[in-house]
């Protein structure tokens, strides 16, 4: 058993480097001058990155996670003088609230009423639900900007809500968990005299914790970087969300970009932490027994 | 009584099936629609001649061939490397919770910054490149031997690893603990209790994992655009490719008709899976 | 409950902080509102064209993908003669300096596709070449002019340069409508012409070997300086010079093939790789124009030989300088691909999508920017009072316009003379054509050879620039492996 724990934190632990890798850098680079940067990665060869490895004409990249030149310039300027970044950041927070909640809500309320319904059709609903999830970005696009019109909600943050609210996942992943739901506890319930209210609000909502919080971190981490729908609803630049300024390449300062990338993790960092003990709750069938 | 109980249900469903409709199922309609006709301006119904036309279409082809390539790589490997972090986890008891932090941290890296960090490796004057010349290998066998499908596995897997955890995490905890005791009471190993226990009871959530693994197949289409722009080499362009390009063209009919195919084809690959994960629960129910 | 208590405060003192510094609504709106047309006074209108019949009502909004400096003056004028009409006229790209958010490319594509195809585009569209007249024809979401054109009674297709306009036309339809359009031509070092037993007169074409050649036999013949680089000023650079020239030879657009992996294109490449530039990757285009760059061009050969061409784009008040090129200079030249293509572009092209709400009332506007004017009015970035200049200084695609545009620009500069304004006496119809007799027949006949534009290939040059760039300012490529690069790619494209 000791060999199995000794292998599953290395696994672990490697995992976590390759997945941290990356954001190290980008708070290291959220430290480098905008110039620092330029010179390190691109591939010119300039006055500025004369020692480097050289082939064929070409600069190769100068990677390293500890500035040369340390500054903190570009959060100086973000945290003072850029309201629009701050106004950005806010517009993504107003974008991906009103989702979780309507999600939280009305997901896991669906995903009962859809397994206790009694239909011939039922498998044929659910079905739908999936298929319709594999339809990519392109493909919405026109046909939502045609309902948001009929809708009247075309250049609101209702436009882009509205479809992440009833976006099939929240009611496909609740359900799929609901199967293991042990119909025994259900039927005890109603023997009570549970309406079907009671007991899904008393007896399976409880249970339904870490499905709904993992619905929550992957639907936070879906419409957090939402760019797409934004770009097509919203037509002005102060109204979108953050998601879309760094949604693109690198245009202007790299390292103001870095740094307002980093800006941009910092909430993650509350949802994972508040939503980390929720996702660990498990069934716990002691309460269920009635 | 029963009546009412059952119509009760409808009501819940009812809120969330009705927004499925509207945002979700008119489009898919919509589609169709474009699908079928010639051109959005004279509205000509012309039935299957864009399939048609699509199917015949070489470029089409090699792009189906490359998605095939590319999803059968990455969705398999995602899934087999997430599930076993996922194990992986629960067996850690120490610093679980900052691991976990960790390894959820790539969901909600902005797309343009992750870019620059995969242009920093694998860009031509990247640091794999810096490698292998530093190794000593020519100039133009880096260029010609560039392995653009890997690089594309790598990116996706970055990111779709913890998207796969979060899922087969919530899943593995909802099997009860004492399924696990009455196992090992039996005697039975690690391997007999995955397979037995894990396996089954997990069923409906790597069905979960698999869907949205094929979703983020395509949602990762972004950076690859970041990265190698809306032409990229033969070898790397896929049907993600050939809609953007025709949705840029505005060339609704070639797009819907392409993707109904994809859909046709994931269809039926979710149906029989979907079918499997239901036989194997409905079993031990 | 001591964590939670502790993230509770840590958010809510974040939250307290981020408000804090974005509490400043009010400033926010004057930095990022949408650059809003000025209320300038109404144009003197003192050369108006003849008052139209009908009295034209409505509303139309007019997208322009880049900033169009005088679209907004014409929208005024019009506006001017008829007075129930409103035109709007927005931006799609607004270099808005503030942060580095000006819209990036990408994303306003997807914005301006998403409207067209949902119906809910702009009335007219001003497009820099974005889309080709193909996508247009195949997605629908355009009128085509064509039917309108014959349909009017008031248009009068021999009035204007059919070549120009079919340029644009697939299968007979016509999706786009260029108001003007822009020639290039070259000047060459006379003395090297001279050693290399190469005679040109003006208005020649010349094509990129016979190019070549002029600068081999001078090399060999040490006739050429140190720093000589085969273009003055580097405007466009080896990967674009001859390229946009040759573009018709290796590609057929009609056809959907490319011929970029055959030898020719090969050899090409190997015989531009050599040509002596001073660019580096970074460098853009650097376009200028006007006969002021000429006399530099003059005097940097004079001493010793600096650069064997010249390119420039010909507009209205440069032919004036035409008589008078230099001596050490030849020219006007045209480039021509291998097989005597040659290739214009234009910077004002108008598209009527089919979600216009009023197409008569657009298609009056576009005729009003392309009909023939009685008299000329003209408009100088320095003399802003004059009534609007629609061609802004392009070749307008009315042939009548060209001759009286030609002469008034012509008048006009040479009145100016060095100084940039109009004196107030300025009385055109007074003066005397400071043009040779027959120069404008002889640049009509010049305009008649136009086939190909440049802008009807939409973003084809988004796919190979970068190629060719790698290939001419690095050695990581060889011609060989930029061949099929480009062979892959385009063809791709071409597929689609």
């Amino acid at each position: 058993m000791k060999k199995a724990h000794v292998a599953a934190n290395v696994c672990v632990i490697l995992a976590a480097a390759a997945a941290i890798f990356p954001i190290l850098f980008t708070v290291a680079g959220s430290f480098m001058s905008g110039e620092e940067i330029v010179s390190r990665y691109t591939a010119e060869i300039t006055s500025a990155n004369q020692g480097d490895f050289v082939s064929n004409g070409i600069h190769f990249v100068r990677f390293g996670l500890l500035p040369e030149q340390p500054t903190l310039e570009q959060y100086r300027q973000l945290l003072w003088e850029s309201p629009g970044y701050l106004r950005m950041f806010w517009n993504s927070v107003l974008l991906v609230v009103p989702v979780l909640l309507g999600q939280c809500v009305l997901a896991p309320l669906a995903a009962f009423g859809l397994e206790n319904i009694r239909w011939r059709y039922k498998e044929a609903v659910f079905f739908l639900y999936i298929i319709v999830v594999l339809m990519p970005t392109q493909l919405q696009l026109v046909p939502n900007f045609i309902v948001a019109g009929w809708l009247h909600i075309r250049e609101s943050y209702l436009a882009i809500i509205l479809p992440a609210v009833f976006h099939p996942l929240g009611v496909f992943l609740v359900r799929q968990q609901l199967k293991n739901f042990p119909k025994e506890c259900l039927e005890a319930a109603q023997l009570d005299g549970a309406g079907a209210y009671q007991s899904y609000r008393y007896v399976v909502r409880p249970n339904l914790t870490s499905v709904v919080a993992a619905l929550a971190v992957l639907l936070f981490a879906d419409n957090w970087n939402i760019v797409d729908q934004a770009v097509v609803f919203l037509k002005n630049t102060y109204e979108n969300p953050l998601s879309v300024y760094l949604g693109s390449v690198v245009t202007g300062d790299p390292g103001m970009f870095f740094a307002v990338s980093v800006f941009y993790l910092i909430p993650t960092f509350l949802v994972f932490f508040l939503g980390q003990d929720y996702l660990t709750e498990g069934i716990a069938l002691t309460s269920v027994k009635a | 009584m029963r009546w009412k109980q059952r119509g009760i249900y409808w009501l819940f469903l009812l809120p969330s099936l009705l927004g499925m409709l509207v945002f979700y199922v008119i489009p898919f309609g919509y589609s169709l629609y474009y699908a079928l006709i010639d051109n959005m301006g004279s509205r000509q119904f012309v039935g299957l001649k864009n399939f048609a036309g699509t199917l015949a279409n070489q470029l089409f082809q090699s792009a189906a061939l490359n998605t095939t390539v590319f999803m059968g790589i990455s969705v398999p490997l995602g899934m087999g490397v997430a599930l076993l972090l996922s194990l992986c986890l629960q067996r850690t008891k120490r610093g679980r919770v900052p691991a976990t932090m960790v390894l959820l941290l790539p969901l909600v890296v902005p797309s343009g910054t992750m870019v620059y960090f995969w242009k920093v490796l694998f860009d031509s004057n990247g640091l794999v490149n810096e490698f292998l010349l530093r190794l000593g290998v020519s100039d133009q066998w880096v260029v010609q031997h560039q392995c653009h499908m890997g690089v594309l596995v790598v990116i996706f897997l970055w990111k779709n690893i913890s998207y796969n955890i979060v899922l087969f995490w919530s899943g593995l905890n909802w099997i009860p603990k004492t399924y696990y005791e009455q196992m090992a009471l039996e005697g039975a190993g690690i391997w007999r209790q995955f397979w037995n226990v894990t396996w089954i009871y997990l069923s409906p959530t790597t069905f979960v994992v698999m869907l949205m693994s094929i979703v983020n197949n395509f949602k990762v289409f972004k950076e690859v655009y970041m990265l190698y722009g809306a032409y990229p080499s033969a070898d790397i362009y896929m049907l993600q490719h050939y809609m953007n390009n025709q949705f840029l063209s505005m060339n609704m009919q070639k797009l819907c008709s392409a993707a109904y195919l994809l859909f046709l084809v994931l269809g039926v690959l979710l149906l029989v899976v979907f079918y499997a994960q239901k036989r194997v629960t409905d079993a031990y129910q | 409950m001591r964590r939670e208590r502790l993230v509770l405060s840590a958010a809510s003192v974040f939250l307290v902080v981020a408000l804090t510094f974005s509490g400043c609504r009010s400033s926010q709106d004057t930095i990022y509102s949408q650059a809003l047309p000025e209320d300038s006074p109404s144009s003197t209108a003192e050369d108006s064209p003849a008052s139209q019949d009908k009295e034209l009502s409505g509303e139309l909004t007019i997208l322009s993908v880049y900033e169009f400096s005088n679209l907004e003056r014409i929208a005024e004028e019009f506006e001017t003669l008829h007075p129930n009409v409103k035109l709007n006229v927005e931006v799609g790209i607004t270099s808005s300096a503030d942060l580095g958010m000006a819209e990036p490319w990408e994303q306003f594509m997807e914005q301006l596709t998403t409207e067209l195809m949902s119906g809910e585009g702009p009335d007219i569209l001003v497009d820099p070449g974005v889309f080709t007249p193909k996508q247009y024809q195949q997605s629908g979401v355009a009128y085509d002019l064509r039917e309108w054109m014959d349909a009017d009674p008031d248009f009068h297709l021999e009035e204007y340069y059919e070549n120009i306009l079919q340029a644009y036309e697939v299968d007979g339809d016509q999706y786009t409508l260029p108001a003007n359009f822009w020639v290039s031509v070259l000047y060459l070092n006379k003395e090297l012409c001279d050693a290399a037993g190469v005679s040109c007169s003006a208005w020649d074409t010349v094509d990129y070997t016979e190019i070549l050649d002029i600068w081999r036999a001078a090399e060999n013949q040490g006739l050429l300086a140190q720093d000589f680089t085969l273009e003055f000023m580097d405007q466009k650079g080896p990967s674009s010079l001859f390229f946009d020239a040759e573009f018709p030879c290796f590609v057929d657009v009609k056809a959907g093939t490319c011929s970029f992996d055959s030898p020719e294109f090969i050899q090409y490449l190997k015989d531009t790789k050599s040509i002596p530039s001073n660019r580096t990757l970074s460098q853009g285009v650097v376009t200028m124009s006007g006969s002021a760059i000429m006399g530099d061009f003059s005097r940097s050969n004079q001493e010793e030989n600096h650069s064997l061409l010249l390119y420039d784009m010909l507009s209205l008040d440069s032919l004036v300088s035409l008589s008078e090129i230099p001596e050490n200079c030849v020219g006007p030249l045209i480039l021509s691909s291998r097989e005597g293509e040659v290739s214009f572009s234009t910077s004002l092209s108008f598209v009527v999508p089919t979600s216009c709400s009023h197409p008569e009332l657009a298609w009056e506007f576009l005729k009003f920017c392309v009909a023939p004017v009685e008299t000329p009015a003209f408009y100088s970035f320095y003399h802003p009072e004059g009534s609007v200049d629609i061609v802004q200084g392009g070749f307008p695609v009315a042939k009548e316009n060209l001759l009286s545009y030609g002469e008034l620009y012509g008048k006009a500069y040479q009145v100016m003379g060095g100084s940039m304004t109009i004196p107030d006496d300025f009385d055109p119809a007074s003066m005397d054509s400071p043009f040779p007799d027959g120069f404008f027949t002889q640049l009509e006949s010049v305009v008649s050879h136009y086939r190909f534009a440049i802008d009807s290939l939409g973003r084809v040059g988004e796919i190979y620039t970068p190629i060719l760039q790698q290939y001419y300012d690095t050695d990581t490529l060889s011609a060989e492996e930029c061949a099929r690069q480009l062979q892959e790619k385009v063809g791709i494209w071409l597929q689609e």
